[in-house]
């Protein structure tokens, strides 16, 4: 057991680890504390471990290594991005593929670790509100552990996501309304009837997930901390959880500096922590409609929004947004040039990489990782507005000539 | 006065005494925060209002299933039986 206790982030209230995700005293988020005087985790040892996100057990949340529901998410590729990186005149770039994982999105991380606490705490069922890729990730690991799932999500979401929730077995509640409502009705049903919402009042522990997407970046790169990171940004959580996951693993010297710059990423149709970046606001204005081909990151009111431009600030990283139409350019520049195919969500950060790059913001030789986070069959429709037409041909060896030529 | 239901989640219960619906009278949902700082004390008003007199973004408030923020916030007119739910913001993943 090496959690000490779970920290208010903004009165330092201490509480016991338990299924809590606010402070009783002002209502704010809470952190998972770890005993670092207790942790003993060398690279040699996390190096003899098997290459899931498990192998950094001691920085998660789990008191029993049994209670783990493991269906092999994470440590997925670090890849160097050459052929991009020429493109963009760049000399160090890489793209984190978490397009890899089981559910074919980084969900797979936070869901994989939430499910398991419920376990750990006895919990029945599991849930949660997703604009898609949540809800498959936590079915999937719900289905591996053998318990009820509830998913909520905005009845418009892509046909393929619905599909792939519905395969794991999940119980599916489609809202008519945004993913703010079916976020509401979510937290209102794990209040009422007792069940894990993975991102809710599970959050505590389910962002420490996240932290894997540092930890794994830094082993793969030598056991050093990256220059600069672009994360695709919907509520905030995932950024905040990259951002502890450099600190802890600084803190107990697996890698030797931290200086990250942390940039968020978000599409121009729901942006509101970029917005509030750019503006130097200290408040986030939430969006009541979104409007944007990156259905993941389509949430209005971003829970942990005011901390990640934090986040972003302190770390003299940049926020940025993308159109619909740069979007779509870079799900195709990411797939033409490094056999990538990303959901819009996950391009986001090839998108912003690309203006930032643009803008004169991004030294060549500044090692750059890109987080692309979701699978692009998820959305297989997104990377053209027309389909480009395709001419049927005969089965015959002589067409061969008019196509291939030479 | 509009007589109006309060839910508060398990999670912010310890603010209410343990109570998780409760009937207050109020004509707006700063009245009805009033009115529960009156039975709960000061301090629940501390916890759901800054030091401007605005909700906290820790915290939404729904009117039957309506975020205040897309109403008139914390002047969001009530009438005679209408549910106003407090919620902890936190969403997205």
């Amino acid at each position: 057991m090496v959690i000490k206790y779970l920290l208010c982030r903004k009165c330092s209230t201490e509480f016991n680890a338990d299924l809590k995700y606010v402070c009783d005293e002002c209502f704010n988020p809470l952190d998972v504390i770890y005993d670092f005087d207790k942790i003993k985790l060398t690279k040699d040892v996390i190096k003899s471990r098997e290459k899931n996100l498990w192998r950094y057990f001691e920085l998660l949340p789990l008191k029993n290594k049994n209670n783990i529901v493991d269906i092999g998410a994470g440590y997925t590729p670090l890849h160097k991005a050459d052929k991009l990186a020429k493109r963009l005149g760049l000399n160090n770039l890489y793209i984190k593929n978490d397009t890899v994982n089981p559910s074919f999105s980084f969900k797979d991380r936070p869901a994989g670790v939430a499910v398991s606490k419920s376990i750990e705490l006895g919990l029945e069922a599991v849930g949660s509100p997703s604009t898609g890729n949540l809800a498959s990730a936590t079915a999937a690991h719900a289905a591996r552990a053998g318990i009820p799932c509830y998913i909520f999500i905005p009845h418009d979401i892509e046909q393929a996501k619905i599909s792939q929730v519905q395969t794991y077995g999940a119980n599916i509640i489609p809202v008519n309304g945004t993913y703010d409502d079916a976020n509401r009705l979510a937290s209102y049903a794990g209040d009422k009837y007792n069940i894990g919402i993975v991102n809710i009042n599970l959050r505590t522990y389910y962002v420490e997930g996240s932290k894997t997407l540092a930890f794994e970046v830094c082993e793969q790169l030598d056991w050093n901390a990256p220059d600069h990171v672009i994360v695709p940004t919907g509520s905030g959580a995932m950024l905040c959880a990259i951002d502890r996951g450099l600190k802890e693993f600084d803190r107990i010297d697996l890698i030797s500096k931290n200086n990250t710059k942390i940039t968020s990423a978000q599409p121009e149709g729901c942006s509101p922590i970029v917005d509030a970046i750019k503006t130097k606001s200290n408040s986030i204005q939430p969006v009541k409609k979104p409007n944007t081909l990156a259905k993941s990151l389509a949430i209005g009111e971003p829970g942990d929004g005011i901390f990640a431009v934090e986040t972003v600030n302190n770390s003299r990283g940049y926020g940025e947004n993308a159109s619909d139409e740069e979007i779509r350019e870079a799900i195709r520049l990411l797939a033409s040039t490094e056999g990538i195919f990303a959901e819009p969500g996950g391009a986001v950060s090839i998108a912003v990489l690309l203006k930032l790059v643009n803008n004169g913001k991004i030294d060549a030789n500044e090692r750059i990782v890109c987080y692309v986070t979701g699978n692009g069959l998820k959305a297989p429709e997104a990377p053209f507005i027309h389909q480009p037409e395709l001419k049927v041909v005969e089965p015959k060896r002589e067409v061969l000539q008019d196509i291939i030529g030479r | 006065m509009a007589e109006v239901k309060v839910l508060i989640p398990a999670v912010m219960s310890s603010s209410t005494n343990g109570e998780r619906e409760v009937d207050v009278n109020g004509n707006t949902v700063i009245e009805v925060i009033d009115e529960l700082s009156k039975k709960y004390g000061e301090d629940f008003k501390n916890k759901v209002i800054d030091n401007s007199g605005n909700l906290k973004p820790i915290i939404n408030v729904y009117v039957n299933d309506e975020n205040i923020k897309f109403l008139e916030d914390l002047h969001t007119k009530l009438k005679d039986k209408d549910e106003i739910l407090f919620l902890p913001a936190v969403s997205g993943g």
